[in-house]
């Protein structure tokens, strides 16, 4: 079996994980007790075996007869484990939430009670997917890489941009069981763009991507997301330092955003989550951030 | 607080060998755990290790 990722150094200063096709990566963090919390990420795409070449990927997967969450892809944070959004998640972990869960005392003479129960629960999930934003059925429209220009001009060769074939505004959800909020709207898309072209993209061959979240107290499990919007666009900017430093100084000023939400999830999502379903195509991790503001 | 990563720090996989970095380990790459160099600030931090693996 080929491995499920590697590395690569695109510059002396930017040594990139590179996910194979179908490949996720989870991170977990711990921010606890936060009512602000800001994330963010620099990614980009190369094609399926070389580890630099952005022409070629366009791809369609037509939406099957019955919905894979494998088949869109899944930008964002969401409850611990290895399981996608839309399933059940046995190890929720202990959420960021604040509260405590101890396990019973032990009873003199008694046997030793077991320790408490997760639940089981639907992961929780807030980010960028082109998964059919409402429902419980996962499987409206294919999931389309498509070249962009990103209203840059009119070749349509400038970036990737990985939407839904029935409405590009498909883009962003919180969800649990179901999507309890959705972000998008016709005219505010919140589309991600992946430079394709180096000379139509000369700010960067990295965008970053982020989110904003707030609650109104520590512990509680409804959420509200920001999510930069400028036209139909959520890329917070592209670079060609995709360096950690670069992703702290853009998320302590937080830009004009499309708020989403406030949603009650299940759980509150502790680790970053990439899944790419693609595969003409792989993603690249250039850098992680986490911004604590409250 | 912050805490922030690059993909450097990220973590090395096998074969490839990555530099400067105090505490990293490699693991086997499918299903595998990545583990991470610096990423601790205060009550906010990574967990040590990431999680790659694969959906058919």
């Amino acid at each position: 079996m080929p491995d499920d990722a590697e590395v690569y150094q695109k510059t002396a200063d930017d040594k990139v994980i590179i996910l194979n096709p179908r490949a996720y990566f989870v991170q977990g963090f711990k921010a606890p007790g936060w009512t602000d919390l800001r994330v963010g990420w620099f990614l980009s795409l190369t094609d399926d075996t070389g580890d630099d070449v952005t022409g070629g990927l366009a791809e369609t997967i037509v939406a099957g007869a019955v919905a894979q969450p494998s088949d869109r892809y899944w930008l964002g944070v969401k409850t611990r484990g290895n399981a996608m959004p839309g399933q059940i998640d046995r190890n929720s972990g202990d959420n960021n939430d604040g509260i405590v869960r101890t396990p019973p005392p032990i009873r003199e003479g008694g046997r030793t009670p077991p320790p408490p129960r997760q639940r089981p629960s639907y992961v929780t999930f807030i980010g960028f997917t082109n998964r059919y934003p409402t429902g419980r059925d996962a499987r409206g429209g294919d999931s389309v890489l498509s070249s962009s220009d990103e209203q840059l001009g009119t070749s349509n060769t400038n970036f990737w941009r990985p939407n839904n074939s029935l409405k590009s505004y498909y883009s962003f959800v919180m969800m649990d069981q179901l999507p309890r909020a959705r972000g998008g709207i016709n005219g505010a898309a919140l589309a991600q763009h992946f430079p394709q072209s180096a000379g139509a993209v000369a700010a960067g061959y990295a965008v970053l991507l982020g989110m904003r979240l707030t609650r109104d107290t520590p512990t509680s499990r409804t959420i509200t997301a920001y999510v930069k919007s400028a036209d139909q666009s959520a890329d917070m900017l592209y670079s060609n330092t995709p360096t950690k430093e670069l992703i702290r100084d853009t998320l302590q000023s937080w830009p004009a955003s499309q708020m989403i939400g406030p949603a009650s999830l299940a759980n509150v999502p502790e680790a970053f989550y990439f899944y790419w379903p693609f595969r003409n195509s792989r993603l690249r991790i250039h850098s992680v951030g986490i911004l604590k503001a409250a | 607080m912050a805490v922030m990563i690059q993909a450097g720090e990220i973590g090395s996989i096998e074969p490839y060998a990555i530099n400067g970095f105090e505490g990293m380990t490699v693991g086997p790459l499918n299903g595998s755990v990545i583990t991470l160099g610096e990423a601790d600030s205060g009550d906010c931090h990574f967990d040590d290790a990431a999680e790659v693996g694969r959906r058919t």
